[in-house]
């Protein structure tokens, strides 16, 4: 049980990160923001499927959490850095 | 010795192993992906990360979906923290590679190949990234 709460929390953080590195791509944020979305839903359906409601809360959680600290890392990093000239 | 539980932690660390292979080649594709966002690279993420050959490997209500996220947690990470410490113990980039891959020129007597594969957008910049100014 701890483990596959673990597993989930694993691959909830590894797709936040992954949403927080794809989303800022491209300008097509409208479309890019639906096409994250719904690969989150497949994956939410996934681990409800697999593990359980409190593996899918845990994993909602933990991609919000990674998704927030991407975000916050970088725009540390810019402001830190700024844009190239 | 209970040969189902040795079976069992073989299984778990097979599904870890694997997760981690995946994580691992997941940071590796998205590092030297185009920097333009595809339909295409969502649906093969999906696909890699969570597909139905996901839900086959590993029965619901067992541990191996869970050893499978954790495996892919400490490759995908992994890979995150030795470019990390990489670009940290190296003198021709810093930190803000990580923004839009920037470094510092080559000096004269070095080259960059032809055939080696660039790092296009190591994170997003508007403008694209920045290759030997």
């Amino acid at each position: 049980m701890l483990i596959t709460m673990l597993g989930s929390m694993g691959l909830g953080l590894v797709w936040g990160w992954l949403m927080g590195s794809l989303s800022g791509r491209g300008g097509r944020l409208l479309r890019n923001g639906l096409a994250l979305s719904a690969a989150t839903l497949v994956f939410a359906i996934e681990v409800f499927l697999l593990a359980g409601w409190r593996a899918l809360a845990l994993f909602l959680v933990a991609a919000a959490s990674a998704l927030l600290l991407h975000v916050l890392w970088r725009r540390e990093l810019r402001k830190r850095f700024g844009l190239p000239n | 010795m209970d040969e189902t539980q040795v079976a069992s932690t073989i299984q778990l660390i097979g599904a870890g192993t694997f997760g981690a292979l995946i994580g691992w080649y997941i940071y590796y594709i998205n590092r030297y992906r185009s920097a333009e966002i595809q339909l295409n690279d969502l649906m093969t993420l999906v696909g890699v990360l969570g597909s139905g050959a996901i839900l086959a490997l590993f029965p619901a209500a067992t541990d191996l979906f869970g050893a499978y996220g954790i495996g892919l947690f400490i490759g995908f990470f992994g890979y995150f923290i030795i470019v990390a410490i990489l670009v940290r113990g190296s003198e021709n980039f810093d930190a803000d590679w990580f923004l839009d891959g920037r470094r510092k020129k080559l000096p004269e007597d070095y080259y960059i190949p032809e055939e080696a594969k660039p790092t296009i957008t190591p994170m997003e910049v508007p403008g694209g990234p920045v290759i030997n100014p």
